[in-house]
C-alpha cells in the first residue's frame, strides 16, 4: 500500500514539476560580432561589421582624401556595388553602415550626398519655392549638391562544393573604390576576403 | 503466461517512443497573426506558416511564396521566399528534428523540411526571378547561381550539377547587369557548355517563362516504404507547348520531373535502407522465435498430460522466455520506421517553357496549345493563364484548372 501511494506521489510531482516548469525564451539577444548557432557560407552579420568597420579606418586614413583643403562630397550607396557572387544579398547591408560609420567617424571632413533621396529633397525644395511651405532655418542653396566621389564595389565569390560529402566552401573578395566622378581615377581601393566552409547534414545532400 | 504483462508493458513503452506529432488539419484563422501584406484570398495558404509543426514551416513558406509571386503579392512572395531560402542555407549546430529523422524508430519526414535538390534549386530560381521583377539582376544572379549549386552533390556523379535552366536564366540576369559586362558571356558559355545542342539564343532582352502542369510527387515503395520513387504530378501531364498559329518559338527549359527522378539515390538512403533491413530481420526473427515458442507450449501441455511434471514445467519457462523474445523482436520490427519522406512542394509546375521576346512583342495576346501524350490537344489564351509583367519577363502560368484527364475507353 504505501509502496503504491508512493510511486503515485512520484508520479505527480514529476508531472507538476514537467508542467511547472518555467517556459524557455525563444528569442535571446545574441553578439553581432560572434558566429551564432545558425551558420552556413553566406556572409553573416560579422562579416559585414569588421569588413566595414576597416574600410572606414582604411578610408578616413588614405592621404589623397586627409589633404583636401575642402571636404569633399561623397556618394556611398549600392547603385553601382555589385553583387557578382552566389549569395544573394541586401548590399545596403553594407553600403548604409559604411557611409554611417564614416559620416560618425569623419566628423564633417567628408560630406555625403544622398542621390537615393534626390526625388525627395527635389519635391521639398520645390514646395519651399512654390510657397507652398516655409523656408527652412538654413538658407536656401541654389543648386542640390554634386559629388565629387562616388563608392563602386563588387562581391566576388568562388564556390567549391564537394559532391560526395556535399562539404561547400566558398571564397569571398569584396571590393571597394572610391572613384573621382571628374577625372574617373580611383582615389581609394581595399578589398576584404575570407573564405567559409560547411557541410550540409546527410539528411539534406 | 507470467511474463503476458511484461510484455505489454513494453509494447505501451514502445509505442509512446515513436509516436509522432500529428498534422493540424483544417483550423480557424487568426487574421491578427497575419501580415497585412498578405491578399485576402491567399490568407488561407500562408496560416500554415504559423499552424503547422515547425518542421513542415518551410514546405508552407515555400507554397505560399510562389502562390503569392504569381497572384502579384510580390513583398510577401520576396519574405516568406527569405525566409525559407535562409532556413535551406543555414547550417544549425544543433537540430533535435535531424537527429531524430536518423533514429530507427521515426520516419525520414520528422526532419525539418528543407526539400530535395530540384526543390530547394527552384525556391533559389523563382526568388532570382522576384529579384528581377525588382530591377536587381545582381540579386537575381547570385540565386539562380545558388540554385544551381542545389544541385551539385550527388552519389551518382553523372547526374549532378545538370540544371540548365538556371543556368539560362543566370545568363539573361548578367545580360541585364551592365556594369559587369563580361560576366554575361562567362555565364552563356557556362550555359553552352553544358547544354551544347540548345537551340536557345544568348539571352540579352525580354523573356517569358510559361509554367505548365502539376508538381512532381514523391511516392514512398518498397519494404516498409523506405524507398522514395517519384511520379508525374496528379492527373495527365501536357508534354507540348506551342502558340495557337505556332509563329511564336517556345523552348522546353526544365523538366521536373526528370530533375527529380532522374538524379539517383540520396545519401540518406542507405540510412533508411539500413532501418528497413533491420525491420525485415526483426521481423524475421521473431516469427521464427514464435514458432519455436509454440512447438514449447504444446510439448508443455502434452508433458504436464502424460504426466511428465518436471519436464512439462521446463518447457513450459521455454515456451515464456521465447515468446517474449518473440515480442520484443516482433515489437522492434513493428516500431522500426524506414517511412522515406514523401512532403512535395505541391505548387511548383511539371515543366518549364522559354520564349525570347523581341523589343515591344509579348505573349499576352496569343493562346498556348497544350498537347498531351496521347495527341490531344486544348487552347488557353494567354490573359486566362496567371500573368506577372515587367518591362524585362513575362511570367505565365497556366494553371490547374486546365488539367486534362484522357477519357476511359472501354473494350
Amino acid at each position: 500500500m504505501s509502496l503504491k501511494r508512493t510511486l503515485i506521489l512520484a508520479t505527480c510531482s514529476a508531472l507538476a514539476v514537467g508542467c511547472a516548469s518555467a517556459p524557455k525564451p525563444n528569442a535571446t539577444y545574441v553578439n553581432p560580432d560572434e558566429a551564432g548557432k545558425v551558420t552556413g557560407v553566406g556572409i553573416e552579420s560579422q562579416d559585414i561589421r569588421a569588413m566595414t568597420d576597416r574600410m572606414v579606418r582604411d578610408m578616413l586614413a588614405n592621404p589623397v582624401i586627409a589633404r583636401l583643403q575642402n571636404p569633399p562630397y561623397v556618394i556611398i550607396d549600392d547603385a553601382y556595388f555589385v553583387n557578382e557572387g552566389s549569395q544573394p544579398i541586401n548590399k545596403r547591408l553594407i553600403t548604409e553602415r559604411l557611409m554611417i560609420e564614416l559620416n560618425r567617424a569623419a566628423a564633417g571632413r567628408m560630406l555625403f550626398v544622398e542621390r537615393q533621396a534626390e526625388d525627395m529633397v527635389r519635391e521639398e525644395r520645390e514646395r519651399k519655392r512654390a510657397g507652398e511651405i516655409g523656408a527652412g532655418a538654413n538658407a536656401p542653396v541654389r543648386q542640390v549638391a554634386g559629388a565629387d566621389y562616388r563608392l563602386t564595389g563588387r562581391i566576388m565569390t568562388l564556390d567549391q562544393i564537394d559532391p560526395k560529402t556535399g562539404r561547400q566552401g566558398r571564397y569571398y573578395q569584396i571590393t571597394f573604390k572610391l572613384v573621382d566622378l571628374e577625372s574617373g581615377l580611383t582615389v581609394w581601393s581595399n578589398l576584404y576576403e575570407f573564405k567559409k566552409e560547411a557541410e550540409a547534414g546527410v539528411l539534406y545532400r | 503466461m507470467t511474463l503476458r504483462p511484461a510484455i505489454l508493458s513494453l509494447a505501451v513503452v514502445l509505442t509512446a517512443c515513436a509516436t509522432s506529432q500529428p498534422t493540424p488539419t483544417r483550423e480557424l484563422i487568426d487574421t491578427s497573426r497575419i501580415p497585412a501584406d498578405v491578399p485576402v484570398a491567399l490568407q488561407r495558404a500562408w496560416w500554415p506558416i504559423v499552424a503547422a509543426p515547425a518542421r513542415d514551416r518551410v514546405l508552407h513558406r515555400l507554397n505560399f511564396a510562389l502562390a503569392a509571386a504569381r497572384a502579384g503579392a510580390f513583398r510577401p512572395a520576396e519574405r516568406e521566399f527569405d525566409q525559407a531560402l535562409n532556413a535551406i542555407a543555414s547550417v544549425f549546430s544543433d537540430r533535435k528534428n535531424a537527429k531524430k529523422a536518423l533514429k530507427l524508430w521515426y520516419e525520414e519526414g520528422m526532419k525539418d523540411f528543407k526539400g530535395e535538390p530540384y526543390e530547394r534549386a527552384m525556391a533559389y530560381g523563382y526568388r532570382g526571378l522576384l529579384y528581377a521583377l525588382a530591377g536587381e539582376y545582381d540579386n537575381a544572379r547570385a540565386a539562380f547561381e545558388s540554385g544551381f549549386q542545389q544541385d551539385a552533390v550527388a552519389i551518382d556523379a553523372d547526374t549532378v550539377a545538370d540544371f540548365s535552366s538556371l543556368l539560362y536564366l543566370k545568363a539573361w540576369a548578367s545580360a541585364h547587369m551592365p556594369i559587369s559586362r563580361s560576366l554575361a558571356q562567362d555565364d552563356w558559355d557556362d550555359y553552352q557548355k553544358l547544354v551544347p545542342q540548345s537551340p536557345l539564343r544568348r539571352p540579352a532582352g525580354r523573356i517569358a517563362i510559361i509554367e505548365t502542369g502539376s508538381a512532381p510527387r514523391k511516392v514512398a515503395d518498397g519494404v516498409g516504404h523506405a524507398e522514395l520513387v517519384y511520379r508525374r504530378g496528379k492527373g495527365y501531364q501536357p508534354n507540348h507547348l506551342q502558340t495557337a498559329n505556332g509563329a511564336v518559338r517556345i523552348a522546353l527549359l526544365e523538366d521536373l520531373f526528370l530533375q527529380a527522378a532522374t538524379r539517383g539515390p540520396r545519401f540518406v538512403d542507405r540510412i533508411i535502407q539500413n532501418k528497413a533491413q533491420f525491420m525485415e530481420r526483426s521481423l524475421a526473427t521473431g516469427t521464427v522465435l514464435s514458432e519455436i515458442g509454440d512447438a514449447a507450449w504444446i510439448a508443455n501441455i502434452w508433458s504436464t498430460a502424460a504426466g511428465a511434471g518436471k519436464v512439462g514445467m521446463g518447457a513450459g519457462y521455454a515456451s515464456d522466455a521465447l515468446g517474449l523474445a518473440s515480442a520484443i523482436s516482433l515489437l522492434l520490427s513493428a516500431k522500426a520506421n524506414p517511412h522515406v519522406d514523401t512532403r512535395y512542394w505541391a505548387e511548383l509546375p511539371d515543366r518549364l517553357y522559354v520564349v525570347e521576346l523581341a523589343d515591344g512583342a509579348t505573349l499576352f495576346n496569343e493562346t498556348f496549345e497544350l498537347t498531351y501524350p496521347d495527341g490531344w490537344s486544348f487552347s488557353v489564351p494567354a490573359t486566362e493563364t496567371v500573368v506577372v509583367r515587367s518591362d524585362t519577363l513575362e511570367w505565365y502560368r497556366v494553371p490547374h484548372r486546365f488539367r486534362y484527364r484522357p477519357p476511359i475507353v472501354y473494350p
